[in-house]
């Protein structure tokens, strides 16, 4: 059996969460993140810091219309992470093959 | 959604499932834009096949009223701040689509005040419009606007063969309340419906 080793950063739920969003869309505001990962401001807030410091996530502030904006967009680390975690999901889901 | 519940394997496919989900299920029309314009642009058509009918002075009046108020319309939404919480992949695509039919559309128009007969040049546009539709309509997954796409290229066809300019103003306007008014109608009480819900 070759059972790869699942990234701690990724395998966990809202931060694995947060990160399947961002590979679907371009980049995406911190409400939106919220709105979608039925989270609260807080926990969103730690793992998102979470995923900067690793690397995977850019988050960049701004002012839109004098409101204050976190925008956050996935790396190439943060592709490349997320293909070995699910690289490694499957080696589990699928033991036997390659 | 909690962070420290145990992961299995199963769980963490079926989040990124969701998410993916979710991210795609964002890609959606309010329907007001073809409502707005679809409206505008069937009043200009139906008020010309009336100052035609009726040998009213000023054919082009409510086609030029209709090109001031597009001016004004198109330079707010240049200026106007965005305030959208995410871009997709697509919405920059579809961005260079509008770029891409305003510009086409503005030249064609050009080419009627230039050289082009008026009833060639509207058959155009409709063509123009037809192609809008699909695009648009392929990438919110709407059929209704595709069907919209289909009657309005039926119109342009009808337009070309038509040589009566002012019935060319009623299959315009007939084409763009299929094409645009009710497909916006449909998408906007979809929107109201997902917000109630």
């Amino acid at each position: 059996m070759d059972f790869k080793e699942l990234d701690p950063i990724l395998h966990s739920q809202l931060r694995l969460a947060v990160v399947s969003l961002l590979i679907s869309v371009r980049e995406a505001e911190f409400t939106f993140l919220k709105e979608k990962t039925n989270s609260t401001a807080g926990n969103l807030s730690v793992q998102i810091n979470k995923l900067k410091d690793a690397g995977y996530i850019e988050v960049t502030k701004q002012f839109s219309n004098n409101y204050p904006q976190t925008i956050c967009k996935i790396t190439k680390k943060g592709i490349e992470s997320f293909e070995d975690y699910v690289k490694a999901l499957q080696s589990y889901m699928n033991p036997g093959g390659n | 959604m909690q962070n420290d519940q145990q992961l299995t394997r199963e769980k963490s496919l079926e989040i990124i499932q969701q998410m993916i989900n979710q991210a795609k299920s964002n890609i959606s029309d309010n329907g007001l834009g073809w409502l707005i314009w679809g409206t505008m642009i069937f009043l200009s058509a139906l008020s010309t096949f009336i100052f035609i009918y009726t040998s009213a002075d000023n054919t082009f009046l409510a086609w030029n009223i209709f090109g001031i108020i597009t001016i004004i319309l198109l330079t707010y939404d240049l200026f106007k701040p965005k305030q959208k919480k995410v871009r997709t992949y697509i919405d920059d695509q579809l961005r260079l689509v509008d770029m891409g039919f305003i510009i086409s559309l503005f030249i064609i128009i050009l080419s009627i005040n230039i050289s082009v007969l008026p009833s060639s040049g509207f058959g155009f546009c409709l063509v123009i419009f037809a192609f809008f539709l699909l695009l648009k309509g392929g990438a919110v997954k709407s059929r209704s606007l595709m069907t919209g796409a289909a009657i309005n290229w039926a119109g342009a066809i009808a337009m070309f063969i038509v040589k009566d300019f002012k019935y060319d103003m009623l299959i315009m306007a007939i084409a763009v309340l299929l094409g645009f008014i009710i497909p916006g109608l449909i998408l906007w009480l979809q929107y109201r419906k997902q917000l109630r819900s």
